[in-house]
């Protein structure tokens, strides 16, 4: 057994690698058809072990130049791929349709062609014409002139310009009376008309008109920048944009009407749902045989081109007869919308489930969908094919249980079959009494109804502190003989006699300054007695001072043979002046 | 020293679960008995002695009036339910045996418009019981009265969060333990099977309507064994004070 898988697997895989070895050419144009003044590309690839450029046929009206190639290497289980890109441009000479012939290649002894390719090359349109000779310019296109109400109609903006723009922004029309739809990006491309060489941006609408009359497909706008350069300007010769300068641009499309037709009455199906264009419609069901209980899939497709997202789901003519045989789950449609060249298209697949009721041959009836077409101009009815299908009974009836798209079990809603109480609260916890004790009670009052004093508390508290600070003074005042005294203990811890007679003229200085509210340390001897003169002292205790501070202060700068004496006279004559001071200075400072 | 003022104050805290007295245990476990014999009578009678032997709690309450129910009282019921809620607002099997009941009675009584707002803006009155409205406007005020002198010392945005913050919760338990206070007693149920309510007090009045068992009211003023009743549509009227249950702890 495991001796066969592995021939298989080795089989498969030399398989593999010969696929990977064989040469393959493929061709393709970037697009099918165009106008005469369109430059076309044509990419031939080709790949394999070795490769050989193509042989490139000649096509009557049609110039074919080679514009380079690009190449990739493979490395697929231990063979090596070549594919080489050959990229050719098409100018068309005339209009009209070309045939491409089979390209070959030769390579490695096999020889490949390509499939033909045919191109559509139609005379200059008249968006395009009317470029001409123009710097910048907005076109409009409408696929046709006569419409019915509901019909696809194509609409294009082409952008022209020979000059740089740049900020290019577009205004779209109202499109009044009609259902629009953007189809994708905008593209661009360049473009030779009349030997002038444009850049043009395409931007494709698909319009459904819904009122029949006459009706006007309002004007485009485009907004643009452009930088205009002075000639004059050497640098500008040189592409230097430091001489350009930028030009605001407006361009407008002009106006395109149709002419919308209503619908004909002749002929409409009753289950006509408005759907218009072209389209197909396909079924398929798997599978034909099966038991009572169990479900075959209908897989119903339409496709086609026109106003797709009004697509109907087609539907049987009688399914309540078919409900009879089978029960029916439909499922959601899923639609699939395309944009391509010749504008929206798009797919709608529907798939039901039949789940089989009875034994026996039965017969799925044909669905039914009708649009109008208006090439022809008429009514069409698509069918799809009727089903034939064989339902055997149950081999095990107890699992004939049917579940549908929707499986699930049905709810109801519960029913109450009785109601009592909750039961009794047995633990002995019940006879914690819950009722607010006394000192609960006291507790809580007296929470509530003291905290209050915690706010009177701070604020008492803070009006104390902003007296004591307004009255700063009056403290300095107050305890100025206590710091002067504690200065005077610290004076004489000094070890030097010109720092005693400094620290001693300082203490003096301070008490004064700290008694009458000024910068004492700055007082000369004289001005220290005429102040404390001035603030109730006799003449004195001023003479006092004076003398005391002139002392201090030519024991601090002069000399002296004893110092140590005059120092300890010093001490008890300070202290002197500072009771006396303090007693006659009392009063006057308040 | 510390270790033992925390003893006295978890056995303080315990006293009266698993410290109360062995008659109060014996009796609680009798009337469960009892009631689990289909005795409900006896039951019944176990739990109001606890309650006037002043166990007062939710429990008991909410336990009485399964008893009282079972014995086919339903009003009486109705009244311990109610009871029951001012200590332990937030039981969900109090909540669900007073609906219970509730249905059982006879009187259909809409509550008018005035009553509907009153209660869909005052629902949250009966979120807590007295005791934790008490505590809990206790801590707002202390928080607010300290976030309010903090401001003093110093002006910051977190200390006037919590300074509003605060003051909100003290306004709302403050209104919470007022409506507890207030509303005690104020709540009533009709006990007899059928009362009739006259315009006066007195059997000499008109006779207005007439109310069944478990019919609830507010009351509004009481006279020489005659209480003026309002109910919740608004209608309002005196009936004899004996037929009635008020919803107060001093009514036992």
């Amino acid at each position: 057994m495991i001796q066969r898988c592995v021939s298989v697997i080795a089989a498969l895989v030399l398989l593999s690698s010969a696929a990977q070895a064989d040469l393959q050419v493929v061709a393709a144009l970037d697009k099918d058809e165009g106008g005469l003044e369109d430059t076309f590309y044509l990419t031939i690839q080709v790949s394999g072990k070795s490769v050989a450029q193509p042989e490139i046929p000649a096509v009557e009206g049609l110039r074919i130049e080679p514009t380079g190639k690009s190449e990739k290497i493979q490395m697929i289980n231990g063979t090596v791929t070549r594919q080489i890109e050959f990229n050719y441009m098409l100018e068309p000479k005339r209009a009209g349709t070309y045939t491409i012939p089979a390209i070959a290649v030769r390579a490695g002894g096999e020889s490949r062609s390509t499939t033909p390719l045919t191109l559509r090359v139609e005379a200059r349109t008249a968006a395009n014409a009317d470029a001409v000779g123009k710097d910048v310019s907005l076109m409009a296109e409408l696929s046709a002139t006569r419409a019915f109400v509901g019909q696809q109609l194509l609409y294009t903006l082409k952008f022209f310009r020979r000059v740089n723009t740049t900020n290019a922004e577009l205004g779209e029309p109202k499109f009044d009376g009609f259902n629009a739809e953007r189809l994708g990006e905008p593209k661009s491309a360049e473009r030779v008309i009349n030997g002038q060489r444009f850049q043009v941006t395409e931007i494709r609408f698909a319009l459904f008109p819904n009122q029949p009359g006459e009706r006007i497909v309002d004007s485009a706008t485009v907004r643009f920048d452009t930088i205009q350069v002075d000639p004059r300007d050497p640098f500008a010769r040189f592409g230097f944009m430091s001489a350009g300068r930028r030009v605001q641009g407006r361009v407008v499309s002009p106006e395109r009407k149709v002419h919308v037709m209503a619908l004909p009455e002749a002929g409409r199906p009753s289950d006509f749902s408005g759907l218009i264009g072209k389209f197909q419609l396909n079924a398929s069901l798997s599978p034909e045989r099966l038991s009572v209980g169990q479900s075959t899939n209908l897989t119903i497709s339409v496709s086609g081109r026109g106003n797709v997202r009004q697509m109907p789901e087609p539907q049987w003519s009688n399914r309540s007869e078919l409900e009879k045989q089978f029960k029916i789950y439909d499922d959601k449609p899923a639609l699939k919308v395309s944009v391509g060249e010749g504008g929206l298209s798009g797919e709608k697949v529907s798939k039901k489930a039949l789940v089989a009721l009875k034994a026996g041959d039965f017969s799925i009836p044909p669905m039914t969908l009708s649009y109008f077409d208006p090439e022809t101009q008429r009514y069409e009815r698509l069918s799809t094919t009727s089903f034939q299908i064989h339902v055997d009974v149950a081999s095990h009836p107890e699992t004939a249980v049917v579940v549908g798209a929707n499986s699930g079990t049905p709810k109801q809603r519960v029913e109450v079959l009785g109601e009592d109480l909750m039961p009794l609260e047995t633990k002995l916890a019940a006879l914690t009494s819950q009722s607010i004790s006394p000192w609960e009670k006291a507790a809580g009052v007296l929470a509530v109804g003291a905290s209050p004093l915690i706010f009177a508390a701070g604020f008492l508290m803070q009006r104390g502190r902003q007296h004591w600070q307004r009255n700063i003074g009056e403290a300095q005042r107050r305890g100025a003989l206590k710091k002067a005294r504690r200065a005077l203990m610290h004076a004489k811890k000094a070890t030097k006699s010109r720092e005693v007679y400094h620290e001693l003229g300082r203490v003096v200085r301070g008490y004064l300054g700290d008694k009458l509210g000024v910068n004492g340390l700055a007082l000369t001897p004289s001005e220290a007695a005429v102040l404390a003169l001035e603030h109730g002292c006799d003449s004195a205790t001023g003479k006092q001072l004076k003398d005391l501070l002139g002392r201090c202060e030519s024991q601090q700068y002069g000399g002296s043979s004893d110092k140590a004496a005059i120092a300890e006279t010093l001490w008890s004559d300070v202290e002197e002046i500072l009771s006396t001071l303090d007693r006659s200075l009392k009063g006057k400072s308040k | 020293m510390k270790r033992a003022l925390w003893i006295t104050i978890i056995l303080l805290w315990a006293r009266a679960g698993f410290g109360a007295e062995p008659v109060h245990v014996a009796t609680f476990q009798n009337a469960i008995a009892a009631y689990q014999q289909n005795d409900f009578g006896l039951a019944a009678e176990g739990f109001k002695h606890l309650i006037d032997a002043g166990l007062s709690s939710g429990a008991l309450y909410y336990d009485l009036g399964n008893a009282y129910y079972r014995s086919g009282k339903t009003g009486q019921a109705l009244a311990a339910y109610l009871l029951a809620m001012r200590y332990t607002p937030r039981d969900r099997d109090l909540q669900y045996n007073l609906d219970f009941v509730r249905r059982q009675t006879k009187d259909k009584i809409e509550p008018n418009q005035k009553n509907i707002l009153l209660h869909a803006g005052l629902f949250w009155l009966e979120w807590l019981s007295a005791r934790e409205w008490l505590w809990a406007a206790a801590l707002a005020s202390v928080v607010f009265w300290s976030a309010l002198a903090f401001r003093l010392w110093r002006a910051e945005d977190r200390f006037k969060a919590a300074t509003v913050s605060a003051g909100v919760v003290l306004v709302v338990a403050l209104c919470g333990l007022a409506n507890a206070m207030l509303s005690h007693g104020r709540r009533g149920v009709m006990i007899e099977p059928a009362s009739t309510v006259y315009s006066g007090p007195g059997t000499m009045n008109t006779v207005l309507f007439r109310l069944h068992e478990g019919s609830e009211f507010v009351l509004r003023d009481r006279e020489a064994g005659w209480l003026r009743l309002e109910l919740a549509d608004g209608k309002q009227g005196w009936v004899e004070a004996r037929f009635t249950s008020l919803a107060a702890v001093e009514s036992k």
